[in-house]
């Protein structure tokens, strides 16, 4: 009897708990979100600090995104990259500006009022630079009369320009108050590339190295500061507060 | 989220690892030779060999390796009908000298002087540049006896613009 009578009282307790949960969901929707909207700036720390450590490296990129609704963003960026690319047989410069402008989509669920990101994104590329061919090495797979010293001409083309288009991955999460750190990384199709002639362009700032087709890589490593312009109240919908799946 | 960034960084070392890619392919156009083909005198229509050819640039040591599997001597002797030799990259002229029958009693060198212009052009960046040469129009050979012999009795240039080693760029009979 005791058991029996053990057992009832827990079962009718769930049933005043199942009501429970009806009366927090009411109230929970009745629960003003707010989601703050603004802009975003910062800068690439990876470009501005591998200056210090890499002699053939000087380099800066400001990145910004502004916020367009729930989960769109428009973000840019622009920078200035001079860099000597030491190859085995050309030793060339290349240095010039670039701006990237798109769009991120955020596909993270955010927590409560948490800002963190998760974005995938698009990008146009345009890079307006010059190349510097310092030295280069003939080559001569019959060295009968010697391997010969690199040849010094310091040859300079300018007026180089190239575009491409731009897949980025990004991950942004706020560390301190309306400060964010981010990873991204970008795979690149060159899509316009003016040659100079009689040359290469090995490096095009904003696109980086190039390869013999018209793929390339990037990545950066950011921190940036959002500034809070306006706030939109959203109601807070069921799913947010739903456990994460796995 | 954390899924999401053990894959974010997989994917940046998978694209660093991938980065060599600066290794000249054997195949590509370089650096042309000089294309020589003999002609004996008897038949100067059809290419024929030469006898225990050596050839050695001035002032060099050792005579071009024509075969690498040979020892002693045996690796500087020609004996075919077609020579390829390089021209130096770094001069407007290179001199050789060949000499016939280099093994035997009745051996006789010629020497040649090859005149030229250079041009360096672009190939890649695993490659770098490679060089062209266009013989001199008015002198492109110059021949010279050090023995008062000729061995070679004519001696023609079929193609001044060296660019390639599928040609033949002088003909010489013998």
């Amino acid at each position: 009897m005791f058991l029996g009578q053990a057992q009832e009282t827990p079962a009718s307790k769930p049933k005043t708990e199942t009501v429970k949960p009806e009366i927090q969901e009411v109230k929970k929707d009745s629960v003003i979100k707010t989601d703050r909207y603004g802009l975003r700036v910062g800068v690439d720390l990876y470009k501005l600090t591998r200056g210090l450590y890499d002699k053939d490296y000087k380099g800066i990129e400001f990145v910004g995104d502004w916020r367009l609704t729930k989960k769109y963003y428009l973000a840019a960026e622009l920078g200035y990259e001079n860099k000597t690319t030491d190859d085995d047989r050309l030793n060339s410069s290349a240095a010039g500006s670039y701006v990237k402008a798109g769009f991120d989509y955020n596909f993270y669920e955010n927590w409560l009022d948490m800002e963190n990101l998760i974005t995938i994104g698009m990008r146009g590329g345009f890079s307006a630079f010059s190349q510097d061919l310092n030295s280069y090495k003939i080559y001569n797979s019959h060295p009968y009369w010697g391997e010969q010293p690199s040849v010094l001409v310091n040859q300079k083309y300018n007026g180089l320009t190239a575009s491409w288009l731009e897949v980025v991955l990004g991950l942004k999460a706020e560390v301190f108050d309306n400060v964010f750190v981010g990873f991204g990384v970008q795979l690149k199709l060159l899509a316009t590339n003016k040659k100079p002639s009689g040359f290469d362009n090995l490096y095009i700032p904003g696109f980086n190295r190039t390869y013999d087709g018209s793929f390339g890589v990037g990545f950066n490593y950011t921190v940036s500061y959002f500034i809070p312009i306006y706030k939109k109240k959203i109601m807070a919908p069921e799913k947010s507060t739903a456990p994460k799946k796995k | 989220m954390k899924k999401f960034v053990s894959i974010l960084l997989l994917f940046t070392f998978g694209l660093s690892s991938c980065e060599k890619d600066d290794i000249c392919d054997a195949n590509t156009p370089t650096t042309p030779r000089l294309v020589i083909t003999f002609y004996d005198d008897i038949d100067p229509t059809t290419p024929a060999p030469v006898v225990n050819m050596t050839v050695k640039g001035q002032d060099q040591e050792n005579p071009i390796i024509f075969n690498k599997n040979a020892t002693d001597d045996n690796q500087y002797y020609v004996n075919a009908s077609t020579v390829s030799i390089p021209l130096r990259t770094d001069s407007d002229t290179t001199t050789y000298e060949f000499t016939y029958n280099a093994s035997g009693t009745g051996r006789n060198t010629d020497i040649l002087t090859f005149r030229y212009t250079r041009e360096s052009i672009y190939v890649s960046r695993a490659c770098g540049y490679k060089m062209n040469y266009i013989l001199d129009q008015a002198a492109p050979v110059v021949r010279t006896d050090p023995d008062g012999v000729n061995w070679m009795l004519n001696i023609n240039v079929l193609n001044r613009n060296i660019v390639s080693e599928d040609e033949t760029h002088i003909n010489i009979v013998f």
